[in-house]
Parts: C-alpha cells; sequence; structure tokens
C-alpha cells in the first residue's frame, strides 16, 4: 500500500485485467492438460495471489479521482456500444478487500480438494477457476450491465460443480438453488433495465446511475428488486431455504466458494449499489431489513444448536453471521460499514476453515454426523488445536479476527437501537453455544468406535495454518482493512448524505 | 431477385441430379449454390432494388435473406447424415428445402400483398410433403396431415384478410396501404379493414405457432424427420416474423390502437403456455416445439413495441434463436439415431463418451434459457428493453417470468446428460459436416453472446 500523496497512478488497468483473466486462462490450461489439473490450479491460484499482493502494493489509497472515491486501475472500453454497455472495472478499497478476499481464499480451498481422487479432476478445476474469473469480476465491474453478467456467470460453475460432484438428492437441489437464484438475478434485471432507461445519455456506469435522483416510490421497487436478488443469495430470512440443502450436498470446495466468498457478492452488492442508488428507500426500509436479519440471526443460531450434522450446523451458523453484517450495513453509519468489511473478510476465512473440518470428517470417517464422531482430540492433537483455534474464532472471541468485526457491527447496532442490538448481541451467546457443542460432540469425550484418525498431513496443514494465522493476524492488528476501505467507505457515505440531502 | 432465381434452379437442379442418381453430388452441389447465392444477396446490401411494385430488396430483406441461406447451409451440412438411413429419395427433400426456403425469402422481400402470400404458400406446400417425408411411418403421416389441414387453413384465413384489405385500398401494395392507415382517422377505418388486419394477424400467430393457434406444432414438430423439424423451427420461424414484423410496421403502426389489445394478449398467452408447457413434456422435439411456441411469444413484443430498434431485436433474436435451435436439433439427430423421436431421459451419460455433443447441448440449452453471457441471453435482454422502452413493463414480466420457467425443462436434459446411471450412450461418430455444425452452432452461440455489436448494423434501415 503507497501512503503517498500523488496524481500518479501506479495501479494500471492492465493489472486489473489480469486478475480478471487469469484464473480463466489457467483454467482452459487444466482442461488442456487434464493429467496436470490440479498441480496447474493450484500453482495459477498462487501465482494469482502475488499478482494481488502486487495489486495492494501498488494500490495508493489516498488517491481521490474526481468522482469515484479512490477507484484506480480503470478501464473503460466499449463492449455493445449500441446499447451503451461498457467494459469498465476499476478497484477502490471495497472491491480491492474483496478481490483479496476472493484471491487469498482460492488457493485454500483449492489445496483442500487436493486429497480426494476426483471424477473428471481437469473439469472441476476449470470450474473453480472459472469461478474465481466470476468473483472477481463481480467484485471490479463498474457498469451495472457488466456487474450482472458476472453475477450470473458466477452462478454456472457452481451449479456444475453441485451437480457434478455433489452428494445425495444433488439434483433436486441444485435445480432449487438455481431457480431460487436466478428468479433474484432476473427481478434484479428489470430493475437494471428500468434503471438505464431512466438515465440520459443511456448508460449503466456507476457514476450515471449514482448522479440519478429517483423519486422516492421508484426508489422503493428498484430497492425491493434489488434486495431480493441479495436477500436470497445472502441469504437473509426468509429466503434461506435453499441454503442448508445446498451447503450440506456441495462438496465441500463448493461449499467453501459457497459461503466463503459467494455470498458476500450479496453483501458487496448491498453496499455498491443499494444503499447510493436507492439510499432514501434503504433508509425507509432499513427498519424491515434488520430485523430480517436479526430474526435470522436468532433463528438460524437456534436452528444451529439442534443440528445433528456438523456440517448443516456449519451451514446453519453461516447464516447467523452474514444475517449480523447485513444488519450493520443498513445502519448507513461508518461502523456499520467497516464492521461488515472486516466481518466479510473474517466469516470468509472461518466458514472455510470450519468446512474443511468437516472434509477432514468425511475424509477420514466418512461422516460428519455428530453421533460418529468424538474423542479425536487423544488421536489428532494438531487438528484438535486447529480446529479449536477456528472455533474460537466463530464464536468471537476476543484476539480472533471476528471478535472486531462483531464488536463493530454491535456498536454500529446499538447506535441505531438499543433493542436491536441487545437482539442481534444474541449471536454472540448462542454462537459460543453451538459451536462448542459441535467442538464438544466431535472431538472431546470418548467414542470406542473411532481406534485411530490421522493427524493433519503436510497439505491438510498448508490449508489449516494459512487460517490460523489469519484468524491471530487480523483479530490482533485489524488496522490493514481499515486503511484500505477509509476513503472509499467515508465517500460511499458521503455520497449517500448527499443524495439524501438534494432530494429531501 | 438473382438469389431468388438461382435457389429455384438450384432446386431444380438437385431433382435432376437425384433423378440421374448422382447421390455423391447432391450435398456439394446444394452447398456450392447456397453459398452463391449467399454471395449474391449479400451484393444486394444496400442497394434498395425493386421489381415491379411486387419485391423490395431492401437492407432489411437482405438480412433475413441471408440470416436463412445461411440457416439452410447449416442443415444442409448435417442433411447427408441425417439421412443415412433413407432410401433414394433424399434429393427430392434436399430440393423441397430449396423451394421452402425460396418461398421464404419471398416472404422478407414482399413489397405487394400477393407476393406474401405466393411467398406463404411455397413455403407451406414444400414443407407439407416434407414433413410426411417419412413415408413409411404413421406418425410421420400424421404429422403431415395434420399440418396440412390447419396450414391451408390458415392460408385462406390469412388470404380472406388480404382480400379484404384489397376490397378497401384497392391495392396490394403495401406503400398504398400504409398510405391509407397513416391518413385515415383511426375512428373511420371500415371495419372490413379492421376484419382483414385481424385475419391476417391470425394467419401470421398460426405461421409462427403463438397460442391459441400453435395446436399443430408439439405433433408436427415432433412426427417430422428431425431436419424437417429443425427447418420448421428455424427457416419457417425467421420468414413469418419477417413478414409479420414488415408487415404490422409498414402499414399497420398507425392504427395500432385496434390491434394493439388483442396481439398483446396472444403475446402473452404466448409465452405462458409455450413455458409451461414445455415443462410437461418428455420427448425432446415435443419439448423444443412447445420452447418454440415460447419462443414465438417473445418474438411478438418487438411487434407490439414497434420502434426504431424492434427491427434489430426481431433479427438479432431471430439469428440467436435459429442457431441455438440448429444445435439443439444436431444433438437430438444425433442421439436418436434411425428413431425419429427421442425420450428426454435418453440424454442419460452423454457427458460420459460424447464431449462435443455435450458441450453442443450445454450451450444450446444455456443459451435458450437466457442464461448470460451466452447469445441467448443478449437476445432475450435486447426484446425486453426494447419492449420496456415501449413501455410493456407488465409483458416484460411476464416473459422473465417465462424465461424463469424456461430454466426448468431447458436444463432437464444437461442434467440427464451429467448422469452417470443406465444405458450410457458410446460415442456416436458422425461425419465432418455435420461436426462442422456442431462446432459453429457452439462457436456462434458463444462470439454472438460476447459480441452481440457484430450483428448490431443489422436489419439496416
Amino acid at each position: 500500500m503507497q501512503t503517498m500523496d500523488s496524481a500518479l497512478l501506479p495501479l494500471t488497468g492492465f493489472l486489473t485485467v489480469a486478475l480478471l483473466a487469469f484464473p480463466f486462462l489457467a483454467g482452459l490450461l487444466c482442461l488442456l492438460i487434464p493429467s496436470r489439473a490440479k498441480q496447474i490450479a493450484v500453482g495459477a491460484s498462487l501465482v494469482q495471489v502475488l499478482l494481488t499482493a502486487y495489486a495492494i502494493f501498488l494500490f495508493n489509497i489516498n488517491y481521490r479521482s474526481g468522482y469515484l472515491a479512490n477507484m484506480q486501475g480503470m478501464v473503460d472500453l466499449p463492449w455493445i456500444a449500441s446499447f451503451g454497455i461498457r467494459f469498465f472495472v476499476g478497484l477502490d478499497g471495497i472491491s480491492m478487500l474483496m478481490v483479496i478476499l476472493t484471491n487469498f481464499l482460492m488457493p485454500l480451498i483449492l489445496l483442500s480438494t487436493w486429497n480426494r481422487e476426483w471424477k473428471q479432476p481437469a473439469l472441476l478445476y476449470f470450474l473453480m477457476l472459472f469461478m474465481q474469473s466470476a468473483l472477481v469480476g463481480v467484485f471490479i465491474s463498474l457498469d451495472v450491465f457488466l456487474y450482472y453478467i458476472f453475477w450470473e456467470l458466477a452462478l454456472i460453475p457452481i451449479y456444475f460443480i453441485v451437480l457434478l460432484w455433489g452428494g445425495e438428492n444433488r439434483v433436486k437441489v441444485t435445480f432449487r438453488f438455481f431457480i431460487y437464484t436466478l428468479s433474484g438475478s432476473l427481478l434484479m434485471l428489470a430493475a437494471i433495465i428500468w434503471l438505464y432507461l431512466q438515465t440520459d445519455p443511456r448508460s449503466f456506469a456507476i457514476g450515471d446511475l449514482y448522479n440519478l435522483r429517483l423519486d422516492e416510490v421508484s426508489q422503493r421497487w428498484v430497492f425491493w428488486a434489488f434486495f431480493l436478488a441479495y436477500a436470497i443469495k445472502i441469504p437473509l430470512l426468509p429466503f434461506h431455504s435453499w441454503q442448508p440443502d445446498t451447503y450440506t450436498t456441495a462438496p465441500n470446495a463448493g461449499t467453501m466458494l459457497l459461503s466463503g466468498i459467494m455470498l458476500k457478492m450479496g453483501i458487496y452488492s448491498i453496499m455498491r449499489w443499494i444503499l447510493p442508488i436507492t439510499p432514501m428507500a434503504a433508509s425507509t426500509y432499513a427498519d424491515v431489513a434488520i430485523i430480517m436479519c436479526i430474526a435470522g440471526i436468532i433463528y438460524a443460531s437456534w436452528i444451529a444448536i439442534g443440528q445433528k450434522d456438523f456440517r448443516r450446523m456449519a451451514a446453519w451458523s453461516s447464516i447467523a453471521h452474514v444475517g449480523l453484517i447485513t444488519a450493520g450495513l443498513f445502519t448507513m453509519s461508518q461502523i456499520g460499514l467497516q464492521g461488515a468489511l472486516v466481518q466479510m473478510i473474517a466469516h470468509g476465512v472461518n466458514v472455510v476453515g470450519l468446512f474443511f473440518v468437516a472434509e477432514i470428517f468425511m475424509q477420514r470417517r466418512g461422516t460428519t454426523m455428530m453421533q460418529d464422531l468424538g474423542g479425536i482430540r487423544q488421536h489428532a492433537p494438531v487438528f484438535a488445536s486447529v480446529f479449536m483455534v477456528i472455533t474460537f474464532a466463530s464464536s468471537a472471541l476476543p484476539l480472533t479476527n471476528s471478535f472486531i468485526g462483531e464488536f463493530l457491527l454491535l456498536n454500529s447496532l446499538y447506535e441505531y437501537s438499543y433493542w436491536f442490538a441487545a437482539l442481534a448481541g444474541l449471536t454472540i451467546i448462542l454462537g459460543a453455544v453451538y459451536m462448542l457443542r459441535g467442538y464438544k460432540f466431535t472431538m472431546l469425550g470418548e467414542n470406542p468406535a473411532i481406534t485411530s484418525f490421522a493427524d493433519l498431513n503436510t497439505s491438510e496443514k498448508l490449508v489449516f495454518f494459512p487460517i490460523v494465522a489469519l484468524i491471530v493476524v487480523f483479530g490482533i492488528y485489524p488496522q490493514f482493512i481499515f486503511n484500505l476501505t477509509d476513503e472509499s467507505v467515508k465517500f460511499l457515505l458521503f455520497q449517500i448524505d448527499q443524495h439524501l440531502a438534494v432530494t429531501n | 431477385m438473382s438469389t431468388l432465381i438461382l435457389l429455384s434452379l438450384l432446386g431444380f437442379l438437385i431433382l435432376f441430379l437425384g433423378a440421374f442418381d448422382q447421390k455423391k453430388l447432391l450435398i456439394p452441389v446444394a452447398l456450392l449454390g447456397l453459398i452463391a447465392a449467399f454471395v449474391l444477396n449479400a451484393l444486394d446490401w444496400g442497394t434498395n432494388v425493386e421489381w415491379f411494385g411486387m419485391m423490395t430488396y431492401d437492407n432489411y430483406a437482405v438480412s433475413f435473406n441471408g440470416l436463412i441461406i445461411f440457416t439452410l447451409i447449416l442443415l444442409m451440412l448435417m442433411a447427408s447424415w441425417h439421412f443415412r438411413y433413407e432410401g433414394s429419395h433424399v434429393a427430392d427433400i434436399y430440393a423441397l428445402m430449396l423451394f421452402s426456403a425460396t418461398g421464404g425469402i419471398i416472404m422478407t422481400s414482399y413489397s405487394s400483398l400477393v407476393m406474401l402470400f405466393v411467398g406463404v404458400e411455397i413455403l407451406s406446400i414444400a414443407l407439407y410433403v416434407m414433413a410426411g417425408s417419412r413415408r413409411l411411418h404413421l406418425s410421420s403421416n400424421e404429422s403431415a396431415l395434420k399440418y396440412f389441414l390447419l396450414g391451408s387453413f390458415a392460408s385462406g384465413i390469412l388470404l380472406f384478410g388480404l382480400t379484404l384489405l384489397f376490397g378497401v385500398c384497392n391495392s396490394f401494395d403495401l406503400t398504398v396501404i400504409s398510405d391509407y392507415v397513416s391518413n385515415t382517422d383511426t375512428e373511420k377505418i371500415p371495419l372490413l379493414f379492421k376484419t382483414g388486419v385481424f385475419l391476417t394477424m391470425i394467419g401470421f400467430t398460426f405461421k409462427l405457432g403463438a397460442a391459441p393457434f400453435h395446436f399443430w406444432s408439439p405433433d408436427v414438430y415432433q412426427g417430422a424427420p428431425t431436419l424437417i423439424t429443425a427447418f420448421m423451427a428455424t427457416v419457417v420461424k425467421t420468414a413469418a416474423i419477417a413478414a409479420f414484423y414488415k408487415l404490422f410496421d409498414t402499414c399497420f403502426s398507425g392504427m395500432d390502437s385496434v390491434w394493439y389489445q388483442a396481439l398483446w394478449v396472444i403475446c402473452v398467452i404466448t409465452m405462458l403456455l409455450g413455458n409451461v408447457s414445455a415443462v410437461m413434456q418428455n420427448e425432446a422435439k415435443r419439448m423444443l416445439a412447445w420452447s418454440g411456441v415460447a419462443h414465438a411469444g417473445y418474438l411478438l413484443l418487438p411487434v407490439l413495441a414497434l420502434n426504431e430498434l424492434s427491427a434489430s431485436s426481431v433479427f438479432y433474436y431471430s439469428v440467436v434463436y435459429s442457431i441455438g435451435s440448429i444445435t439443439a436439433f444436431s444433438v437430438v439427430i444425433a442421439l436418436s439415431g434411425a428413431k425419429n423421436e427421442l425420450p428426454i431421459d435418453q440424454f442419460k451419460g452423454l457427458a460420459q463418451n460424447n464431449p462435443l455433443l455435450t458441450a453442443a447441448l450445454v450451450v444450446s440449452m444455456f443459451s435458450m434459457a437466457g442464461i448470460p453471457p451466452l447469445s441467448g441471453f443478449f437476445a432475450k435482454y435486447f426484446l425486453f428493453v426494447n419492449a420496456m422502452n415501449s413501455n410493456l413493463l407488465v409483458a416484460v414480466l411476464v416473459a422473465i417470468l417465462g424465461s424463469l420457467i424456461g430454466v426448468y425443462y431447458y436444463f432437464r436434459p444437461v442434467v440427464y446428460a451429467f448422469n452417470k446411471e443406465g444405458n450410457i450412450p458410446d460415442r456416436i461418430e458422425a461425419n465432418v459436416g455435420f461436426n462442422i455444425v456442431v462446432f459453429a452452432g457452439i462457436f456462434l452461440t458463444i462470439v454472438l453472446g460476447v459480441f452481440p455489436d457484430l450483428l448490431s448494423a443489422f436489419p439496416g434501415k
């Protein structure tokens, strides 16, 4: 990160496009050399990490471009000129953070597949890398149409990953998942077309949409069309019913993609599109949205406590956690937005850890049902300690990454409404209950059926140790995230205030 | 005009080659002739040649003619492999395809209602015969008979409508009719003329396969030889919508308060009925027939919108839908072998030994379901934007709902293809021409999706 003030932008559009295209090209290479697909995929994701690190190094946190905060590395080319659609991408602090999340989690997710024998591995790795490109695309698109394309594009690989490598009932589950998310997306598409028709001259570019001053009624329609799409994707209560089934049917790597990165698309999109374009409707319906979130937190935590399957428990816990993040967003405050960003990173890291734990159970014992596990700690001490750290992080203990995020989010809710904060605060208590319960039933006690349980091997350590490191590092020093996103968040809030000031 | 002459002569040439038993020459000659026709047609671009007030080769006509000829080239490339089980009379079928396409070209280029009707008849009569060209099969005969009875009835209605228009305007000329409509108060237009417009509309919706005049299409699609089904789904639909749009855009746009609501209802019902019925099909060709009904509904949106971009959205949609259909039907042709139908569960295990066909299936189905960034998505998108521009919000929402339903039946074959249980088809070896079509289908569907602007110049003004 460069801190000097300079008008010169070292982060070029070329690097942005490289970040977007490289995983996809590597995926094609996997298809061409199927015998080495695994190695190519992991290697490519590591190269992508280096590219991202280079981008972070070049990123200027103090830069201010005229109309879009510290947006840099921009590329703006006509794509479908007759409809005013542009290939318009760029990175501000928020996008950069999401790109970092995607690209740093990806090698871990790919490595988590290392020990398993897959049918048609080349196709699997192609789809995963393809998905990485689409996810990066969602986070860097500055043209709402381009954004929509990537948004839909991200759905296709995960659909096939679950369909081809998923567990029981995968046809039904994937179908429900696809229809659910697609119906949300199509509503969003209708709203996008409508927004486009309001701009003059016609444009999909983010700046033109931000400058739209819609009247309150239209804002409400647009808000709900967008918000439903995101509420399904995240998912918020009552649109969550696809999630537990999909998370438990998908292969664990697919679940990591879904929960670690893909659902962040929804949260990110609320920040990027809903809040600045329809701030009036967002403040009108903030209460509704927050109530949906809080109901989700309590309900999902409650269900999570009763789960017998470790993976289902993790799936439900994810609903609870993202509910809190979304609630923080709708307070539309500096603390809330910052907290959401921190917590998105934390949740991404932790949930990948949790599902990798599930994968280990799956590989060693062929099940994730809690009654068939237990007493593993004596056999696998390293695994037990790592799992312990992840458990602590998921229940937001101090010095772990989630603590900072949840603290900020609850703080913002407290400022918004005392009661909301009190209810949402239950997440910490309930979270501790189901996480510790999950740990107890799987790791502690005695289970005579389990006479041996191999400890972590090298490739598994290579996944777990970075996760533990990230948990601790961000738990102690979250400043990195604040520095990176501070300017963008301030600008976002400034945009919203200005909009509200003009329209009121 | 030279295109038209060349195509009809080509048909005769093929007939003679068939008569002298030159089976090997048929396809090469047909392809060469079609390519020549494509070039001749392209040379007409921008010239606006008129022929005796009967035909006008404006850019609109040239664009749609190009599409029809291009589609025919793709179909011809598949033809020899598809008809490998047929006996000696394939030359007749090829010739009939060429004659039928000639009719299609007249339908896109007419400037007199007489030519429109002649075009419709040339297209249809050849088609009735083609639908029945599996002489010894019951379903093919049923298909031909149904199509003939209903089709000739619809032609009669169309003709009746056209004569009523003539009765009021005293001319078949498009410019005269459009002058009459634009110079007369809508209230003062006589009932005779309005009836004529409605009857014409009914005739066209029959040819398009739009509800409630769609009942022939599933049976006819299923019974006809698969290649002919593909011909119906592509060339016939393209010609019909081109003619329909042209007539309503040039002549009747000034009096849209008369027919607008009726067509709106037809459009919405077609979209819903087509999509919902397709869900319930268990046979691939019937499913594609019902999906074709749904597509006819989408294609009516620009006729309702009638703004300056409608023509280009019709054209783009026709291109994309033709290519998508041909790709989809190519998979059906490959899998059905000697049989003429294909239950959807026969797609099971396709992915195991046939990667190319699987890719074709996935790409065509996803494209028709409207998944970005494939061309089918943009085709729908352009239609929707175009319709929204003309305040057709409700119809667009219905269309969106329809495409959501569409995902269900388009995804079913794909899901089956990746299913590993049951009888897995062996590797299917096709000839070069067939593989070229499959490749071209996949390639064009993706390229037109990533660069939809490639076609933005068409059909031009």
